[in-house]
C-alpha cells in the first residue's frame, strides 16, 4: 500500500503466497509420507505403499523400486512397468559369457545402465540430467540419447526405457549415508513430467524413505538371522536324533526350501563303484521329471559335477546363461541354482541343491545356509554311516567268534573223544593186559609150589626170574594206569588241610619208618585248595622216597617245612640221603627214568616224581629238586593256596 | 558124610583159565560139592531155565559171576536173576577182576551178596573157595 493507502506493490504478494502453497503442500506431502513409513511393518509392506505413495505423487503410469539384494540391485516393486520389461531390465549386474558377474578390481559388481549411475553416484553434476541429490532425470529421452553420448551419460546405457517408449524417467536414490539400499524410478510415456523442483522433492522424500528402509531392512537382516539360526538348529536336532538321515532330507529341505524362498531342491547320494548318483529326494518337479533323473552320471549336469570335483556351483541368472551344465534346471524354470557337494573328509558322498524361480541370484546368507544345511546332512550321514559300520563289524565279529566257538566247540569234541580213547585204554590196560599176567603169575605159582621140586635148583631159579618179572611188569602198569588216571579221574578241589595229609602219610609209613628208625620233622602245614588224594599221593611219594633212597647204616632224618608268600605255598621235604647228581634235576620227573638199577634196594618204576610232577602241575604249581650227591635232597613245591577254577 | 547132599556151584565167566583155577581150588578146599562153568549170560539163564524145568536136576546152591562177559554182561544177568522169583533165593558172589566202585555200589544194590576181586595166587582161590562155602554152602 501506498502513502495513500492505495495498492502498490501486488505482484510479489501473489508470488510469496504460490511459494507458501507449494511449501504446504511439499509439507503436507511430507507428512503423508512420515505417516504411513509409520504405519508400515516391515520392508515389503513399506516398499508397497512407497510405490503407491510415489505413482499417486508423480502421476507417473509407471513406478519402480529397485533395492539391494547380494551383488544386485533388481526390482523389490513394481508398478505399470510391461511383465518383459521387468525381467529383461531386473538384473543391472553385467555378466561375462560364462554367466559369472563382472566385478572390478576391488571385487565390486559393476552396475549397469543409468540405474547404476544414480545408485553408485556415478553422476557428474553439470550435466543437466543429474541432480543436485544424485538424480537423473529427463522429459525427453528420445532428445536426450540424439543429443548426448555414452561417455556423457557415463555409462553405456541399455536405453530399454526409451525403447519401451518411456519419454520421462527420473531415478531417485535411496541411500543412507554411504549406504546405497537402491532407488525409486518415475516412468512415463509422457513428455515434460518432472521439474527442478520436483525431483528436489522426490529427492527429500526418498531421503525419509531411505532412513525407514535403513532400519526395517536391519530389523529384517536381525529376524532373518534369528529365523536362520532357529532353523539350523532344528536341522542339526532333527538329524542328530534321526537315525535315518537319509529319509528325513526331504521334510528338512522343504523347511530349507520355504525360508530361503527356494521352490526346488534336490539331493543326490553317490552311488560307490556304480559311477553313478542316486535321487535320494528332492521337492519342486513333477513326479516323471523326478524318474527322468533318477540316477545321474558324475560330470552330468550341475550335481554330477560337483559330485566329480567335489566343489560348490552356484548358478545365477539361468535364463540369461549360456551355461550348458544348467541346461537341465533352465528347463524347470529355475533361474538361480546352488549346489553344495556333501563330504566327509575329502570324500564326495552327495550333492545337496536349492533353486528358486523367483529371483535370479542368492545373496551370501541364503548360500550359508545351504552349506551349513549341507555340512549338517553329511554329518548326520557320516553318523550313521559309521554307526552300520559298527554295527557291521560287531557282526562280523559275532560271526567270527561263533565260528571260533563252533571250531573250538568240534576240537573239544575230539579232545573228548581222545580223551575217551585215553580211558578206554586205561581200562584196557588194566583189564586185557593185567589179565595174563595175573594167569601167569597164578599158574606161575601153582607150578612153583606143585612142581618146584621135580623142577631142580636151575629150574626153580629160572622161574624165579619169570614171576619176578611179571611183578614188575604189574607195579609198572599198576604205576602207568595212576599216572593216567591223574587227569582221567580227578576229583575236585577242596578245602584240603596238608598237616593232616601229611600225618596221614606218616602213619601208613610207619612201619618203614620203624624198621629204619628214621626222623621225621614236620613244620607248620596250612589249609589249600586241592584234590585230597593227590595231595595225599604228592606226599606218599616224597616222603616214600626219602626213606628209600637212604644210605646204608645212617638214621633217615627228613623235614618237611612250608611257608606261604603272596597266595602261594612253598614247601620243602628234605632228606640226608644218598642224594643224586644234578645234572639229572629235570630227567627225574620224567615217566619211568630211573637212576638207578633194578637189583638192590633202590628198586622202583620210575613214575613216582613223573606222577608228582603232573599233580603239582595239575594244580597250577611246580615242583623242582635239588641235592649233593652223598649229602642229600630236598624238592621244592609252590602251590597256588586257592585255585581260580575248578580243574 | 556121605548122606550129605552134594553142594552145586555155578561160575559164570568167559575166562576158561580162571573156570579151571576154581575147579581146581574147589576140589582142594574140601567142600562135598561140584562146581560147573557156563561162558557168558546168555549161556547162564539157559542153564537156569533148563534147571529149574527138569525135576531130576536141582538149580544150584551159589552163583560166581563175572562181570564183564560176552553178549550178556553180568551185570545184566544179575538183574534178571534177582527179578525172577523161582531164582531169586540163589546167593550171588560177584567174582570178578574189576576194582570199580561203581560196579561195586551197582552189584550191592542188586542184590549180589558178596563182591570179591579174582585171587592173584593159587593159595589164595583155595581160601576164597573155603571162606565161600562156609558162607554160603553150609
Amino acid at each position: 500500500l501506498d502513502e495513500q493507502g492505495k495498492v502498490a506493490e501486488i505482484l510479489a504478494v501473489g508470488t510469496d503466497i504460490t511459494e507458501r502453497r507449494r511449501m504446504e503442500q511439499e509439507r503436507e506431502i511430507a507428512v503423508e509420507l512420515l505417516e504411513f513409513i509409520n504405519s508400515c511393518a516391515g520392508t515389503a509392506d513399506l516398499v508397497r505403499a512407497a510405490a503407491t505413495f510415489f505413482q499417486e505423487q508423480s502421476g507417473c503410469e509407471a513406478v519402480g523400486i529397485r533395492l539391494k539384494d547380494g551383488d544386485d540391485f533388481p526390482y523389490f516393486e513394481v508398478r505399470g512397468f510391461p511383465e518383459e520389461f521387468v525381467l529383461l531390465e531386473n538384473s543391472l549386474c553385467s555378466r561375462d559369457a560364462a554367466g559369472n558377474i563382472v566385478r572390478d578390481a576391488a571385487g565390486d559388481p559393476y552396475i549397469e545402465c543409468m540405474c547404476g549411475n544414480v545408485i553408485l553416484g556415478r553422476v557428474d553434476p553439470s550435466k543437466p540430467f543429474f541432480a543436485p541429490g544424485g538424480s537423473f532425470w529427463a522429459n525427453n529421452t528420445t532428445r536426450l540419447l540424439a543429443t548426448t553420448s555414452d561417455a556423457d551419460r557415463q555409462t553405456r546405457t541399455r536405453n530399454r526405457c526409451n525403447g519401451e517408449g518411456y519419454e520421462s524417467v527420473a531415478l531417485i536414490p535411496l541411500r543412507m549415508g554411504t549406504e546405497r539400499l537402491g532407488l525409486i524410478q518415475l516412468n512415463d510415456r509422457r513428455q515434460n513430467m518432472f521439474s527442478k523442483d520436483t525431483i528436489a522433492l522426490w529427492e527429500r522424500l526418498a531421503g525419509y524413505l531411505a532412513v525407514a528402509l535403513s532400519r526395517s531392512r536391519a530389523e529384517d537382516d536381525l529376524r532373518r538371522s534369528e529365523s536362520e539360526f532357529k532353523l539350523l538348529s532344528h536341522t542339526a536336532g532333527d538329524l542328530l536324533a534321526s537315525e535315518d538321515p537319509q529319509g528325513i532330507v526331504n521334510e528338512l529341505c522343504r523347511n530349507v526350501m520355504s525360508h530361503l524362498d527356494c521352490q526346488v531342491f534336490f539331493n543326490f547320494l553317490v552311488e560307490e563303484g556304480v559311477g553313478k548318483l542316486h535321487l535320494n529326494a528332492c521337492s519342486g518337479i513333477p513326479e516323471e521329471e523326478a524318474q527322468k533323473i533318477e540316477w545321474l552320471d558324475l560330470g552330468a549336469a550341475v550335481c554330477g559335477c560337483v559330485a566329480r570335483d567335489g566343489d560348490r556351483i552356484v548358478a545365477e541368472d539361468i535364463c540369461n546363461s549360456p551355461d550348458t551344465r544348467t541346461d537341465l534346471v533352465k528347463s524347470y524354470g529355475i533361474r538361480a541354482y546352488a549346489c553344495h557337494p556333501l563330504k566327509i573328509g575329502a570324500r564326495v558322498i552327495g550333492t545337496l541343491s536349492f533353486g528358486t524361480k523367483t529371483r535370479s541370484s542368492f545373496l551370501p546368507h541364503q548360500l550359508a545356509v545351504m552349506k551349513t544345511v549341507g555340512d549338517q546332512v553329511a554329518v548326520a550321514m557320516e553318523r550313521i554311516g559309521l554307526i552300520e559300520g559298527l554295527r557291521k563289524s560287531r557282526d562280523e565279529l559275532e560271526l567270527r567268534v561263533e565260528e571260533r566257538t563252533s571250531e573250538l566247540k568240534t576240537y573239544m569234541d575230539k579232545l573228548e573223544e581222545s580223551n575217551q580213547a585215553l580211558r578206554d585204554f586205561t581200562s584196557i590196560a588194566s583189564h586185557d593186559l593185567k589179565e595174563p599176567l595175573r594167569k601167569v603169575a597164578t599158574f606161575g605159582g601153582m607150578l612153583r609150589q606143585k612142581y618146584g621140586d621135580s623142577l631142580g635148583e636151575q629150574g626153580k631159579g629160572y622161574l624165579d626170574r619169570v614171576l619176578d618179572a611179571v611183578r614188575r611188569m604189574q607195579s609198572l602198569l599198576t604205576a602207568l594206569l595212576e599216572y593216567s588216571r591223574l587227569t582221567t579221574r580227578a576229583d575236585p578241589f577242596k578245602e584240603v588241610d596238608l598237616a593232616e595229609i601229611v600225618r596221614d602219610v606218616l602213619s601208613d609209613l610207619e612201619v618203614n619208618m620203624e624198621k629204619t628208625g628214621a626222623e621225621v620233622h614236620v613244620g607248620n602245614l596250612p589249609v589249600v585248595q586241592a584234590d585230597p588224594t593227590q595231595m595225599r599221593q604228592l606226599f606218599q611219594n616224597l616222603v616214600g622216597n626219602a626213606l628209600k633212597f637212604q644210605k646204608e647204616g645212617e638214621k633217615p632224618v627228613i623235614t618237611i617245612v612250608g611257608s606261604s608268600e603272596n597266595g602261594r605255598l612253598r614247601i620243602t621235604v628234605e632228606d640226608n640221603g644218598i642224594g643224586f647228581d644234578e645234572e639229572y634235576a629235570e630227567t627225574i620227573f620224567t615217566p619211568f627214568q630211573r637212576l638207578h638199577g633194578r637189583s638192590g634196594q633202590y628198586e622202583g618204576t620210575g613214575m613216582g616224581l613223573a606222577i608228582c610232577r603232573k599233580i603239582v602241575e595239575r594244580h597250577g604249581g611246580s615242583i623242582l629238586a635239588k641235592s649233593t650227591p652223598g649229602t642229600g635232597s630236598s624238592f621244592i613245591v609252590k602251590l597256588p593256596l586257592r585255585q581260580e577254577r575248578d580243574a | 558124610m556121605a548122606a550129605e547132599v552134594q553142594k552145586a556151584v555155578l561160575m559164570a565167566d568167559d575166562d576158561v583159565e580162571d573156570c579151571m583155577l576154581a575147579t581146581e581150588a574147589f576140589a582142594e578146599s574140601g567142600v562135598n560139592g561140584a562146581i560147573a562153568c557156563v561162558e557168558d549170560g546168555i549161556e547162564l539163564m539157559d542153564y537156569l531155565a533148563e534147571r529149574r524145568r527138569s525135576e531130576a536136576k536141582k538149580l544150584p546152591d551159589l552163583i560166581l559171576l563175572d562181570l564183564n562177559m560176552p553178549r550178556k554182561d553180568g551185570r545184566k544177568a544179575l538183574v534178571e536173576i534177582k527179578s525172577e522169583p523161582t531164582l531169586q533165593h540163589i546167593p550171588i558172589v560177584i567174582l570178578t577182576t574189576s576194582k570199580e566202585e561203581r560196579d561195586i555200589a551197582l552189584t550191592m544194590k542188586a542184590g549180589a551178596v558178596s563182591f570179591i576181586t579174582k585171587p592173584a595166587t593159587f593159595d589164595e582161590w583155595v581160601q576164597m573157595m573155603k571162606s565161600l562155602a562156609r558162607s554160603w554152602l553150609e
